[in-house]
């Protein structure tokens, strides 16, 4: 059984998670055609949450291909059904289960994963039982970002530095595996999965339109109950109604990109 | 104000001497880090578009990904290189690149960093981060920053390479940001305030 997702599952949440998914698709999209997704092929993605991936893989496997995505959160899911309706994709469905223990007869031409081992208990045992769930040949390809670790922005805009010491200093405490990104390649192996690949990245975000601001500022919106309660925030400390504004201003007016997060991808062929 | 000895903070922000010298062992290890660093910038100039601007890829020394099980020598050696760029050299580089944009009057610049995470056991990365240190090792040692004999450059490569493979992890994590920008067609270049 999964343990209980640290961010919550509120509505901000699920916003938040799509303002995530805006700003990291194009390296999900990239990372997934470099591990060979394509055309036609029939994907897992597991921990799917509002559907960000599932979408994305939509459009990679396109009408002939299908994507299954699975998620504990009902509510998740109901938004993800709706977004797949809108965006008229009818070979994208979505499962309740959860994936510490999901399995299933079918088998995939992939199974995938994106920020989803970082909350889990026991990341490598999932990787064990996704394998098995991959066609021969098939592709095993997670995405996961080491929340611990900063880059340092420069020149210095203070707003925007203490939000992402804050993100970083509660996932130290709050999340289980804070330092997946960096640990994602030992998993591989350790879960027997033959000569990982792995590419990591910086995500510098910025500029007058770009979605980073607001993404920071619901990202502190959905830990800040427990980071007031781990005494790493003070009640009151930030105007969340705002922040993404006074950031946005900082960062402009600075010329300040924000090193959002370093994400990291691994993949293997089974 | 001296930055490190004999080097001003002037000399360092202007036209300092390339801190890895100019003979034939740095020339061999360029060739190295050409190998060991194509791929991602490879990718890099293919978010760029080759031909649509100016590129520049640079280091970015003021955080390294560390490896996952630790490996004791590659963070030993990576600590020489983190502690000796900023008494040198601006070691946040690449952070810096779109400010350096902007002040040289390109618009904003599209900035996008990748780490070099390689654990490969037929990786050139271990004999590339050997000639590094080897370019690096006099002056880390007359900063104090290595202790003589401290490293055995004949065999460290081996030991890296034997490392990484015991752990099942990937080499320390080197950072390269890089930046791409249009030089407006008609507009001459006006740079920021």
């Amino acid at each position: 059984m999964s343990r209980a997702y640290v961010l919550g599952h509120s509505e901000h949440e699920r916003r938040r998670l799509q303002l995530q998914g805006a700003m990291l698709a194009p390296y999900t999209t990239r990372f997934f055609v470099e591990a060979g997704i394509s055309e036609g092929m029939r994907v897992l993605d597991l921990g799917c949450g509002v559907g960000d991936v599932s979408l994305l893989l939509g459009h990679l496997v396109g009408p002939a291909g299908a994507v299954q995505g699975v998620d504990i959160d009902e509510a998740s899911l109901s938004v993800a059904r709706s977004r797949a309706v809108q965006h008229q994709f009818p070979n994208v469905i979505f499962d309740r289960a959860d994936i510490a223990d999901f399995s299933t007869d079918r088998r995939y031409d992939a199974v995938v994963g994106r920020l989803i081992l970082q909350h889990m208990e026991d990341p490598v045992g999932i990787l064990r039982r996704a394998a098995p769930l991959v066609r021969l040949g098939g592709i095993v390809a997670f995405q996961d970002c080491t929340p611990g670790l900063n880059v340092p922005s420069w020149p210095k805009c203070p707003r925007m530095e203490r939000a992402l010491d804050l993100i970083a200093r509660f996932a130290v405490l709050a999340i289980p595996q804070y330092a997946a990104g960096t640990r994602l390649y030992h998993w591989f192996l350790d879960a027997g999965l033959a000569a990982p690949k792995v590419e990591t990245r910086v995500l510098t975000e910025g500029g007058p339109d770009s979605v980073c601001y607001e993404w920071l500022v619901e990202t502190l919106r959905s830990m800040m109950p427990r980071a007031i309660s781990l005494g790493l925030a003070e009640a009151g400390e930030f105007n969340l109604e705002t922040l993404a504004a006074e950031i946005r201003q900082e960062a402009l007016e600075t010329g300040t990109p924000m090193n959002a997060a370093v994400l990291t991808g691994v993949f293997s062929l089974v | 104000m001296l930055a490190s000895p004999g080097i001003s903070e002037d000399q360092m922000a202007t036209s300092q001497s390339y801190i890895m010298g100019h003979d034939d062992r740095e020339r061999r290890r360029l060739a190295l880090q050409a190998s060991v660093l194509r791929p991602i910038t490879e990718r890099f100039f293919e978010d760029a578009g080759i031909g649509a601007g100016m590129n520049v890829q640079e280091y970015d020394f003021s955080l390294w990904v560390p490896s996952w099980p630790a490996s004791a020598l590659n963070s030993r050696v990576m600590r020489v290189f983190v502690e000796l760029f900023p008494k040198l050299t601006h070691a946040n580089a690449g952070s810096r690149l779109h400010h350096w944009y902007r002040q040289a009057g390109f618009p904003a610049p599209r900035v996008s960093g990748n780490v070099l995470t390689d654990g490969a056991p037929d990786s050139r990365y271990y004999e590339w981060m050997v000639e590094s240190l080897r370019a690096i090792l006099p002056r880390a040692e007359q900063m104090g920053l290595v202790q003589p004999g401290e490293f055995d450059l004949d065999h460290i490569a081996e030991q890296l390479r034997a490392e990484l493979l015991a752990t099942e992890s990937t080499a320390a994590g080197i950072i390269m940001m890089g930046a791409y920008s249009n030089k407006p067609a008609s507009a001459p270049l006006e740079p920021a305030a």
